[in-house]
């Protein structure tokens, strides 16, 4: 039942969308949906119902971050689990993101076994 | 004992000036010790502007030679604007690559993915045939081989379809390299309006107006992937980003 989650892939590179959702796939989440940017994702978001949110940081637009932000702040999507999968390795902005709710932190380059693990984790059932 | 050339020259620059100040000082007149202080800024002060006049001389003279140079204004109208354009063909290119090896990629999985699992199955009927024990010892033989073909052929299958999964992962040196070279055609357009300016204000004769300097990149921005030997302050790998994280949730639930 738990593979019916819809995911919404966020990266202004069109390569890392189809390796995201093609590990997505591979982990047996058939239903992927892709945006390139905050900016485009945001409204997707609120119309449509996503479960997990799946974003890079630095995009042209709105960047990562403040997708986070705006999800965090709207009373729908406050609750929405979020891993941030993004080349930013700056320690300031790890701190940055933890503080603003992000669930997960997945730096690039990654392997598929990293991204299953992060998934497994923000998706277990609040202990 | 006689005045070298230096000092009569600071005599004859400063002494009236200084032997006013001294007088009126020791005269304890207020007044007249003010006005000769404002004489002696008034000195230091022509001096200055005399040095800045030069300054501004000189670097009319720089930008002047500056236009002069064909070098400049062909690097400034042709080369970076190629070489902008260039690194945008390297963008395309990286990105046609890489959907092209991920085409098949996804083309193959499902392939090999459907020859391994018909192998397990057979290797799986062929050791049941075998062990039912109703074959001839010649059957039996062959029965024998075709289970280990089909395990090793199943074996394979599945080392494909990870080395396929890892293939797949390597493509994301796309975005990678991607965005270090759109920090880098930024960057060329802002020294392709640089060079613009400087030789629009060279042309002028006169460099008046004086931009702001490029915002700083700021930290909600993002600053692109690590680049090793040029990025500061960055994680040495996941472990270190797990450790962060959790020292951020901790900060974000004390506050």
């Amino acid at each position: 039942m738990k593979k019916d989650l819809r995911f919404l892939v966020v990266d202004d590179f069109s390569t890392m969308r189809r390796i995201v959702k093609n590990l997505l796939h591979d982990l047996g989440y058939a239903n992927v949906q892709e945006a390139d940017d905050g900016k485009t994702a945001l409204p997707m978001l609120q119309t449509e119902p996503f479960d997990v949110l799946i974003t890079d940081w630095n995009m042209p637009g709105m960047p990562g971050l403040d997708l986070l932000k705006a999800v965090r702040s709207d009373p729908k999507l406050a609750k929405m689990p979020v891993l941030m999968l993004t080349a930013e390795a700056k320690r300031d902005q790890i701190v940055e993101a933890a503080k603003a709710g992000v669930n997960g932190y997945v730096i690039k380059p990654f392997t598929a076994q990293v991204l299953a693990e992060k998934l497994e984790k923000i998706l277990a059932p609040a202990a | 004992m006689s005045a070298t050339p230096v000092s009569a020259t600071l005599q004859q620059q400063w002494g009236e000036v200084c032997l006013a100040l001294h007088e009126a000082l020791e005269a304890g007149d207020h007044e007249r010790f003010l006005a000769a202080v404002d004489a002696l800024t008034g000195m230091r002060e022509r001096g200055l502007w005399d040095s800045l006049r030069q300054l501004d001389e000189r670097l009319r003279a720089a930008l002047d030679q500056f236009s002069l140079d064909p070098r400049l204004l062909r690097l400034a109208g042709k080369e970076i604007p190629d070489a902008r354009a260039r690194l945008d063909h390297v963008l395309r290119l990286t990105d046609e690559a890489a959907h092209r090896t991920m085409d098949l990629v996804e083309g193959s999985t499902p392939l090999v993915a459907r020859t391994a699992a018909a192998a397990a199955t057979l290797a799986a009927e062929c050791r049941e045939a075998r062990e039912s024990g109703a074959a001839s010892p010649y059957w039996q033989e062959l029965l024998e081989r075709l289970e280990s073909h089909f395990a090793a052929a199943h074996a394979d299958g599945e080392t494909v379809k990870r080395n396929l999964v890892e293939v797949l992962m390597a493509q994301g040196y796309q975005d990678l390299s991607g965005q270090i070279i759109r920090k880098v055609i930024e960057l060329v357009a802002q020294l392709e309006g640089e060079l613009a300016r400087l030789v629009q204000d060279s042309k002028r004769g006169a460099s008046e107006n004086c931009q702001a300097p490029p915002a700083a990149e700021d930290l909600s921005r993002g600053f692109g992937p690590a680049i090793p030997g040029i990025s500061v302050s960055t994680v040495e790998g996941q472990q270190d980003v797990d450790e962060l994280l959790a020292l951020g949730v901790a900060m974000k639930g004390a506050s």
